[in-house]
């Protein structure tokens, strides 16, 4: 598979996701404040514990030929 | 929780729902669009161990978070790795050349234990927050003895739709320098004429959904463009029976699309789950699939277990090969095991504590399997870069 059929591959995987979110908020219920209490708990944030996070995937980054998707910024290693 | 609770309440509450929809930041920065309410310290100490007496590497990291008025907060961060042990250089022949694991026709050679090194790296941080947009900056270097690199990001979270919607947009540049250190009569020397510079910028574009009172969506797409020395001045290939050094494209671009559930199960305890699927692909060749699961089950008496298992499979690169028969047309030649077509599966469980709303203290272990065999994506590789790690961490919280 080229580079190009990647891009592709990514670019509609892309516009899949967006078209899926913006269908979800177009058509969801609206969530008051004061229903907010579950989404405000510590387990339901995106990263809970932001330190463990990173190092989880600053060790996966140094092993593997991947990195990306969760944020950008930090600088690079010499790890081997 | 009432809609006619007393106005500070709903103004925790507030300050609490931005922060569970907080989106990708910077690395180990914190995911509040707030300012922090109060002072705080996290501390992380870990421990990680490669099977075969490879590499071990222990991690002291510390962060400090401190708002200074309604709108402003600052945020430093520091880390530093301590590493020993060996490292795969190439895969040869059996000789007396290369020393390591070997399957009879192949041997993974390794550098002897003999690597020593120290990383320390610093970042500081700002947020500004207006009504409903925070913006942020953070600067930072980290250094090796055979390492630099110097980095700041930008960032912008907007917050719309009532706070249901979140859009997010980043930036990150980086410019390192790398190159070779030899160990000659007990002193680390820059070998000449190996290693060079490189320069990297990054941007993402992110949505965050709350789809009911219950869960959230996440969905990022991240974009970097890497210029200059890319390959690894320590590694080796196998050329037509010739022992040439790493050499690597000049230019690499790497996309990645991450979709991420987080879902609340009131009747469990309030416990949580988290979906992540990540696909990446680059110019070199390299696509992969990531899928990881975390469970957060909140026990009695502030006690949370936290266990997750995570799957990856990754194509090898265009370029990459555990040996090369003949000479390539373009010059490039890595038999560096990360390049290779392989699979992990990891898996691990921390178990955390909160005392009195100010201090949480966590100890975890993650263990990682990297084997040739579990990869679907296909692609060259050797089961001679098979291994695994351990990792132990603990970390402690403390708010002022």
């Amino acid at each position: 598979m080229n580079h190009r059929t990647r891009l592709l591959r990514l670019l509609m995987l892309s516009a899949w996701a967006g078209l899926f979110l913006s269908s979800l908020n177009a058509c969801s219920l609206k969530v008051a404040p004061w229903e907010r209490g579950n989404l405000a708990k510590q387990q339901m944030a995106l990263d809970p514990d932001a330190l463990d996070a990173a190092l989880s995937r600053h060790a996966y980054g140094s092993k593997e030929g991947s990195s990306g998707g969760y944020g950008v910024g930090g600088g690079g290693c010499g790890c081997n | 929780m009432a809609a006619t609770n007393s106005t500070a309440t709903s103004s925790k509450l507030t300050a609490l729902t931005m922060a569970a929809l907080a989106l990708p930041g910077m690395v180990a920065k914190s995911h509040a669009d707030s300012p922090p309410a109060m002072p705080q310290i996290d501390t992380n100490f870990s421990r990680y161990e490669e099977s075969g007496n490879r590499m071990r590497i222990e991690t002291y990291q510390a962060a400090a978070s401190l708002a200074v008025g309604d709108n402003l907060g600052f945020r430093v961060n520091g880390v530093k790795d301590v590493v020993t042990g060996a490292s795969p250089v190439t895969i040869g022949r059996p000789g007396p050349s290369c020393k390591g694991p070997s399957n009879g026709l192949l041997v993974q050679c390794m550098s002897g234990a003999s690597i020593r090194d120290e990383r320390d790296a610093v970042d500081i941080g700002a947020n500004y927050y207006l009504k409903d947009v925070t913006l942020g900056v953070d600067v930072g270097r980290s250094s090796e003895n055979d390492y630099t690199s110097d980095f700041f990001n930008v960032d912008t979270r907007w917050e719309l739709n009532q706070k249901m919607t979140t859009l997010a947009t980043g930036f990150g540049y980086a410019s390192d320098s790398v190159w070779a250190i030899q160990h000659v009569n007990g002193q680390n020397v820059r070998e000449p004429g190996v290693g060079g510079d490189k320069s990297t910028h990054q941007g993402l574009l992110g949505i965050t959904q709350v789809l009911d009172k219950n869960s959230l969506i996440q969905a990022n797409l991240t974009y970097a463009n890497n210029a200059g020395f890319l390959a690894d001045p320590y590694k080796w290939a196998l050329v037509d029976n010739v022992y040439l050094r790493d050499s690597r494209p000049g230019s690499r671009e790497q996309y990645g699309v991450l979709l991420r559930y987080v879902r609340n199960f009131e009747e469990l305890n309030s416990a949580a789950l988290h979906l992540d699927y990540r696909f990446y692909s680059d110019t070199w060749g390299v696509d992969s699939h990531t899928l990881e699961v975390s469970w957060f089950q909140p026990l009695a008496y502030g006690w949370q277990l936290r266990p997750r298992i995570r799957y990856y499979t990754q194509t090898s690169a265009d370029f990459y090969q555990p040996i090369y028969q003949t000479a390539r047309l373009d010059g490039n030649y890595s038999s560096d095991y990360r390049l290779a077509g392989f699979g992990a599966i990891a898996g691990g469980i921390q178990l955390n504590k909160e005392f009195f709303d100010r201090l949480r203290l966590a100890g975890g272990v993650d263990f990682y399997e990297r084997q040739k065999g579990l990869g679907l994506s296909g692609g060259a590789g050797t089961k001679l870069d098979n291994f695994s790690y351990s990792m132990y961490s603990f970390s402690l919280n403390l708010k002022f």
